[in-house]
């Protein structure tokens, strides 16, 4: 009998992202993602100035904040045809590339590591066994006998008073959680370790930037952080050498802990290998900026059409055509009024709300297509697209971590199990490995330029009579994100965001082709339709972020999956 | 009483969505009317999730204002402790803006550094419709809070200024 399984967090505050999946004997055959909150931020930026649109963009999120802020400043910049100083270039540059880093490590951390992690088995570990599980994966000094005993210790206290804490939303015992305890064990002790780490990443970010979230020193034309030597209250050699320091500690852990322990869960969960790949269309946009024009990248981008690594075409430019002739956005399956496919600069934002119609609309997401086809971005996209060109990082770290999959696993794990569910997870953790080492790059290309006195970092813009349209890119933690802009007379006419959750959590479109989330859950296994742990694995993977919210205490708990048989 | 202990007020919600934003405009009617001493810090935390714990961890004694989900009359105020709160059985979060104050509380105290006290003074909303302000039932409410925070500030010795 089919069953359909509804997962939508009710929190009685909007905006999330709800997902509706039909199984049917422990697989689930049919799936639907649904953004419930219409984010209206395009209509707000309608006759502003261009210059304060960074400034609102980054208000779409909490979590992706930088990002828009970024993505607005290049779109302004591309419609005005306005170069920035290189010195400009390799703040941003690390501002994204700081800024992932938290990003990457949060999301795995505290959001996707108790997917896989059952926390009450970490109780039954031994400690010996588990340290030297622990030196078979990296050195890392947290993985001594005194620290994970001392954690278990802390784990049983909390078991024992019967408050799992956040633990709770754990699915310990589930049939689909078979890592050995002391991986378990090894992975909480680090899970509680990443809040160091994380906030490490957060400090560097607001030395750099004034104040995280929502950084401050962006403008049109280049950044506000002012450089000189020789002032305290500037950009400033001690400045410098406090945000270098604390992104090698950052780094130590993403190469010594987090990278290590996804290429260990890829191998202890071989079998989900074969699970979640979905949409093996792939899109990735150049990013890491090596010149004030956006003409050459340390990360490259381009696309790759059913997971064909040969297939793969290049962006080369903050100007290629092939990324800005080929997009569109469909709103056929989407609460907007009409059934249209327009390319962003032709969109407009009309809602039109219909209740959840299977077979009708039922999104506030968008579903933009690249020449028609789905794309799922992301790190995976990134790392695909980097690996398919050749890119000699991303080969480095892919094969490195594909080759220590496989010892692990006992098998020959290839670049194929990339296209899964675990996939996605392992090259999230490369592309942190990788912004870690560009991190540092880049901080030493910011001090020799400054060497040579070159203290730029601001080119005027100045605004023409009529109209000009402009978009930009950024390659962010969750994916490909661009922002078209039409401007008139020197005030914004249309602006619209095509962000990475709405190309992989994007409805289907009108010719009923599904979108990422969506494929990737169909053919996924699920033990127990009451206790959906596999659908989250999934979802996860792909680092959903779809809209702002806290929670209002709850001394209770909330049930927030529903199931019902059809 | 010991005022070395470092002392937190941590006021969250989202002020967009109506009474939602409770704790924070709690926060900005102290910061309005009150000078505190230099061991007490007052924080408006609005939705910053995992971003708070290093102001949590930092704390010897925390206080937080909130709304909170009881089937109760709007503006009703309730105390809890953090050991009376239970962070949920199953809640599948779908995005890192779902880490909850509760969990974070928790994981802190995994961690062995969270507050050795944490007190939460919190209300049940009446209107969670997305507009900025509170409702008509809530409004004196804020008061009662301030006055209940006040008092419980008493007792570990902190009396603070009229600004």
């Amino acid at each position: 009998m089919a069953q359909r399984i509804v997962i939508d967090p009710i929190t009685r505050i909007e905006g999330h992202l709800r997902i509706d999946a039909e199984v049917e004997n422990g697989t689930i055959s049919k799936a639907w993602s649904s953004g419930q909150m219409w984010r209206g931020i395009e209509v707000i930026l309608q006759g502003r100035d261009p210059r304060d649109a960074w400034l609102f963009t980054q208000r779409i999120c909490g979590v992706c904040t930088t990002v828009h802020a970024l993505t607005s400043v290049r779109t302004v910049e591309n419609a005005l045809n306005l170069e920035i100083p290189i010195n400009a270039q390799y703040i941003r540059n690390l501002i994204m590339s700081i800024h992932a880093l938290h990003d990457h490590i949060v999301h795995f951390y505290v959001l996707s590591a108790l997917d896989w992690v059952d926390v009450v088995s970490a109780l039954s570990a031994d400690i010996k066994k588990t340290v030297q599980l622990s030196e078979t994966l990296s050195n890392w000094p947290g993985n001594s006998f005194n620290r994970f005993k001392a954690v278990q210790e802390k784990v049983q206290a909390i078991v024992d008073s019967g408050q799992l804490g956040p633990f709770a939303n754990g699915y310990w015992g589930h049939p689909a959680m078979t890592l050995p305890p002391e991986a378990n064990l090894m992975a909480v002790s680090h899970y509680l370790e990443a809040l160091d780490y994380q906030r490490k990443a957060d400090k560097a970010l607001a030395i750099l930037s004034g104040k995280n979230p929502h950084i401050q020193n962006l403008s049109v034309g280049g950044v506000t952080a002012a450089i000189n030597p020789d002032n305290e209250t500037t950009l400033n050699m001690e400045r410098l050498y406090w945000i270098k320091q604390l992104v090698e500690e950052v780094r130590g852990f993403v190469k010594q802990v987090y990278l290590p322990d996804v290429i260990a869960i890829g191998a202890l969960y071989k079998d989900w290998l074969a699970y979640g790949a979905g949409v093996t269309n792939y899109l990735a946009v150049p990013d890491m900026v090596l010149d004030t024009k956006g003409t050459s990248f340390d990360l490259p981008g381009g696309t790759i059409i059913d997971g064909d690594l040969t297939s793969v075409k290049p962006f080369t430019s903050f100007n290629d055509p092939y990324f800005k002739e080929n997009i569109v956005e469909s709103i056929a399956r989407s609460w907007y009024k009409g059934d249209w496919a327009k390319h962003p600069f032709e969109e407009e934002t009309v809602p039109d709300y219909t209740d959840f119609e299977d077979d009708g609309k039922y999104s506030w997401i968008k579903a933009p297509r690249f020449q028609e086809l789905p794309m799922q971005v992301g790190p995976l996209a990134q790392v695909m697209v980097g690996y398919a060109q050749g890119h000699s990082l991303t080969q480095q770290y892919v094969n490195d971590a594909l080759s220590r999959v496989s010892s692990l696993a006992g098998t020959k794990v290839g670049a194929g199990a990339l296209h899964s569910t675990p996939g996605r997870h392992l090259a999230r953790a490369i592309r942190a490995a990788m912004l870690a080492d560009l991190a540092l790059d880049h901080w030493d290309k910011l001090v020799d330029n400054i060497g040579t006195g070159d203290l730029e970092i601001f080119n005027k813009p100045t605004f023409p009579k009529g109209e000009i349209m402009g978009f930009g890119f950024h390659e962010a933690p969750r994916g490909a994100l661009s922002h078209w802009i039409v401007i008139n007379d020197g005030k914004i006419k249309n602006y619209q965001c095509v962000v990475p959750s709405t190309w992989n959590a994007g409805p289907r479109d009108g010719k009923g082709t599904p979108g990422p989330y969506e494929a990737s859950l169909v053919g996924n296994p699920m033990a127990d339709a009451q206790l959906p742990l596999e659908v989250l694995r999934t979802v996860h993977s792909f680092d959903p972020c779809i809209a702002c919210a806290v929670h209002m205490l709850d001394p209770h708990g909330r049930e927030l999956t529903k199931v019902k048989a059809l | 009483m010991d005022n070395t202990q470092s002392i937190g007020i941590l006021g969250v919600g989202n002020l967009l969505l109506a009474d939602e934003g409770f704790g924070v405009h709690a926060i900005n009617r102290l910061q309005e009317r009150y000078i505190f001493p230099k061991n007490v810090e007052i924080l408006d935390g609005g939705t910053a999730g995992i971003m708070l714990s290093p102001f949590i961890e930092s704390k010897d004694i925390l206080f937080v204002i909130d709304v909170v989900n009881m089937e109760a009359p709007a503006g009703t105020v309730y105390e809890f402790s953090s050991q009376d709160l239970n962070s949920g059985t199953i809640q599948p979060r779908m995005s890192p803006h779902q880490v909850g104050l509760l969990e974070i509380l928790d994981l802190c105290q995994l961690r062995g550094k969270a507050p050795s006290r944490v007190e939460l003074i919190a209300t049940v909303p009446a209107d969670l419709s997305t507009r900025i302000g509170l409702s008509p039932a809530l409004l004196p409410v804020l008061d009662k809070v301030i006055e209940r925070l006040l008092q419980r500030l008493q007792t570990f010795g902190i009396m603070p200024k009229c600004s």
